[in-house]
């Protein structure tokens, strides 16, 4: 399942342990530079660079099940990207593979950004960069419950199978119709859980008016402040080297 | 005939939910199947009917492997009404909900409707045949679901947590219901924590604890002993309770109101003993 | 000033046609424990949202009649602010924990009300502590068992120190064994905090022997309200099929109606087994 490369993987390495913030620059880090970069070398580099670093937060497996995953959609973009070649720009195939692989870099680091770190840990950091509580509620309660929701549906399709109801098998209309029993108890069961969820902030104070105050707080700590120099630093070198200096050896264009 | 024999189950995360149960069910009238929430009925149920297959050990039902058929050929035979009323309800009307496995067993069309007549009927729910199931109450949500299962008349009628919720009037039309279906040669299989209930209806008792079946036996030798009703989490009965203190006096394992009336006034005319 | 005064109180649902409480009155002073209980549909659900605020700031509606709680206008004072004097204890303890762990869901109604992060600290801790659940604070809900779960629900309204505390049918979801133990809590609370406690409940027979006074609904309306033993009698009698009255009181009526017992009614089987010894052994 490739949403298994975008779930939360608990750890106590190094990694799980920088600040949300620091993790968040890493990410954007790696998709800037895949932006900003067309050759084929280094777009491989960049996600190879990548490799080490999932090591080190022990999500090796999980983060290569995300690359599995896209693997399927980067060839389709190959595919559609050269087509579009030979009938535009006469650029080489060099070309549609490099958009194929910086899409591959732009998610699979996002990939890795979500595997090492906790959905409350992510909210904290939305917080404290004053972003609304509302919304950073809204996103991190989406994490929450997704978990929820898959119990739900599982739940629901048993009872439906238990019915007589066929899931597993017809062609792709008939399979979507007979889904229908399964997604209408799951929304009215959603839509209850909202409103129970909403009953029970309410009762606790929710939108009371006051500042909101935070029992847990971010701490940037030196360690931070080293990855963070480091990362900013290779993203100015990257910037450097792309508006100054020709990349000889690799496939240029 | 149900039969598992030394059934394991194992979910996919590693959680060891059953043990070994090894239980034959059918044969000697129905069953109630009770122990505190996570001992695994509910696992245990959804092997009935192939929802779930046994990581060790078999289960058939009358004599065909779960492994081996389908959840839609089991299910014409083992109907399960399961706890939650919201994950199930979908369709517009009552009447087409009930309709709904009638036709996916493929009923044909004047068999539908006979059915969803008598069904409607039986369970009181005439009068909100072209209601939109979504809009009734906890209690008649229960009951559209409960129809919606005996409509097909299953040989083996499977119910998780049936009295949650309701009040002592729709527990009677209940009860009344298993002796109807029973006594058409059905078997009923209930799970529940509602001790009263099991002890007025008389089944017989398999206490799951832990995810093995620690005491099987009639609901008067099973609901009586408090150590493995404790074990298991549930409550005895107040009657039962109250004739456990009253132990010197002879007392019998006795549930309900009645009986213990009964008992009482025999012992007055009989004359008690001296504690 | 009483801890709850409720005066002519008729409501009515958005969209609904009759309305699910009608001209109700009731006093609760500081302390009491009532239980309230009735059929389906008698309007005790309604009646724990009114306590809140809930109803009429979140249900809307047509609310007639007044409502003090703690001594504040319910109509005039929005549910956050009500929050800080009643806590209100809902059915399903899946959906009143939507935190990563127990201890941010504890903190998240102090959170609401700006309350410094020191003092949260402290609260929490008291919160945890005073239910049991210290062990538990770094658990996420979904991996409590249900019992655990309606006890980290309870820390996180006993963390906002409401002096009113309102139940609304805590332990369906839960087996007997569990609802025992979350009744121990409730009550062990309210000794030791001084509260005022309603709960709305089924299962009357393990808190009739704690409640101060019982309160049937039916139909929206108040049927009967006082002490227990008096109250559990006449239920017996009137609504017997559509309540749960526990079994001994049941037992009771039918011994005292053949002149057998003379006693009040009993509360727990042990004061039935007591009557009963008395009389058998007269002989």
């Amino acid at each position: 399942m490739t949403y298994k490369g975008f779930m939360f993987k608990k750890g106590e390495t190094g990694l799980h342990k920088l600040d949300p913030r620091v993790k968040f620059l890493i990410s954007l880090s790696f998709v800037v530079c895949s932006l900003l970069f067309e050759e084929l070398v280094v777009l491989a580099v960049l996600t190879l660079a990548m490799v080490p670093l999932a090591s080190r937060g022990g999500v090796l497996k999980e983060w290569l099940s995300t690359l599995r995953g896209l693997a399927f959609l980067a060839v389709l973009i190959f595919a559609i990207n050269l087509v579009f070649i030979f009938f535009g720009s006469g650029k080489s195939w060099e070309f549609p593979a490099a958009m194929a692989l910086r899409f591959v870099v732009v998610v699979s680091s996002f990939s890795l950004f979500f595997l090492v770190t906790a959905p409350d840990e992510f909210g904290l950091a939305l917080q404290q960069s004053r972003i609304p509580f509302d919304v950073v509620f809204a996103l991190t309660m989406a994490f929450r419950f997704v978990p929820v929701l898959a119990l739900e549906v599982q739940s629901i399709a048993d009872a439906q199978r238990s019915k007589g109801l066929e899931l597993d098998s017809g062609n792709l209309i008939m399979r979507i119709k007979r889904r229908i029993p399964l997604l209408i108890p799951l929304i009215v069961s959603s839509v209850k859980r909202s409103l129970e969820i909403a009953e029970a902030m309410e009762a606790r104070g929710y939108g009371s008016g006051n500042p909101r105050t935070s029992l847990y707080k971010l701490k940037f700590r030196r360690v931070d402040l080293a990855v963070t120099v480091l990362t900013l630093a290779v993203l100015a070198s990257a910037v450097y080297f792309r508006l100054y200096l020709p990349i000889p050896v690799c496939l240029g264009f | 005939m149900i039969k598992l024999e030394n059934v394991g189950y194992v979910y996919p995360g590693g959680v060891k939910a059953l043990r070994g149960v090894s239980l034959t069910i059918g044969e000697k009238g129905s069953l109630a199947i009770m122990g505190r929430s996570g001992a695994g009925k509910t696992t245990l149920i959804k092997h009935l009917n192939g929802l779930l297959k046994p990581t060790s050990g078999k289960v058939t039902v009358d004599g065909v492997d779960t492994r081996k058929a389908t959840v839609a050929q089991l299910s014409r035979k083992v109907g399960i009404v399961f706890q939650n009323p919201d994950h199930q309800l979908f369709a517009e009307t009552v009447e087409e909900e009930i309709a709904f496995p009638l036709k996916n067993f493929g009923f044909p069309q004047d068999e539908i409707k006979t059915r969803t007549e008598w069904v409607l009927e039986l369970f009181n729910l005439t009068r909100y045949r072209h209601h939109s199931p979504l809009s009734l109450s906890g209690g008649e949500k229960k009951r559209v679901a409960m129809a919606s299962v005996v409509s097909w008349k299953p040989k083996y009628l499977v119910l998780d947590e049936p009295t949650l919720g309701q009040d002592r009037e729709n527990k009677l039309r209940l009860r009344e219901l298993f002796e109807e279906f029973m006594g058409e040669g059905r078997t009923i299989i209930m799970v529940t924590h509602d001790v009263e209930f099991t002890a007025e209806c008389g089944f017989n008792v398999a206490l799951l604890v832990d995810g093995k079946v620690s005491a099987l036996g009639s609901a008067q030798e099973i609901l009586s002993n408090v150590e493995l009703l404790k074990e298991a989490s549930l409550a005895a009965p107040q009657m039962a309770e109250l004739f456990l203190e009253l132990e010197g006096m002879g007392a019998q394992p006795v549930f309900t109101v009645e009986e213990a009336e009964r008992l009482i006034l025999s012992w007055l005319m009989a004359g008690a003993e001296k504690p | 000033m009483a801890a709850i005064e409720i005066r002519n109180l008729t409501y009515k649902y958005q969209n609904a046609e009759a309305p699910v409480l009608q001209n109700l009155n009731l006093t609760i002073e500081k302390g009491e424990f009532a239980l309230v209980f009735g059929p389906s549909g008698c309007g005790k659900t309604t009646l724990c949202r009114c306590l809140n605020g809930l109803i009429p700031h979140f249900y809307g509606g047509e609310l007639e009649g007044e409502i003090f709680v703690d001594g504040l206008n319910v109509r005039e004072t929005p549910p956050a602010k009500l929050a800080s004097h009643v806590g209100l204890i809902f059915q399903n303890p899946e959906n009143q924990l939507f935190s990563f762990n127990v201890e941010r869901d504890v903190a998240f109604g102090l959170e609401n009300l700006g309350v410094p992060p020191e003092e949260i600290r402290k609260r929490v801790d008291w919160s945890l502590e005073l239910v049991g659940i210290s062990d538990l604070k770094d658990r996420a809900p979904w991996e409590l068992s249900g019992g655990q779960q309606q006890k980290a629900a309870i820390a996180c309204v006993l963390a906002m120190q409401p002096s009113i505390l309102v139940f609304d049918e805590p332990t369906s979801f839960l087996d007997p064994l569990t609802a025992r133990g979350i009744f121990d809590v409730i009550a062990r609370l309210r000794r030791e905090l001084n509260l005022t406690v309603i709960v709305v409940e089924h299962r009357l027979e393990a808190l009739a022997a704690h409640a101060s006074r019982l309160i049937l609904m039916d139909r929206g309306k108040i049927v009967l309200n006082g002490e227990p033993r008096k109250i559990l009698a006449e239920a017996a009698e009137r609504l017997s099929l559509k309540v749960g009255v526990p079994s001994i009181v049941l037992l009771h009526r039918r011994l005292s109606k053949l002149g057998i017992l003379k006693d009040l009614t009993p509360l727990t089987t042990s004061e039935m087994a007591a009557q009963l010894r008395g009389v058998l052994t007269r002989d």
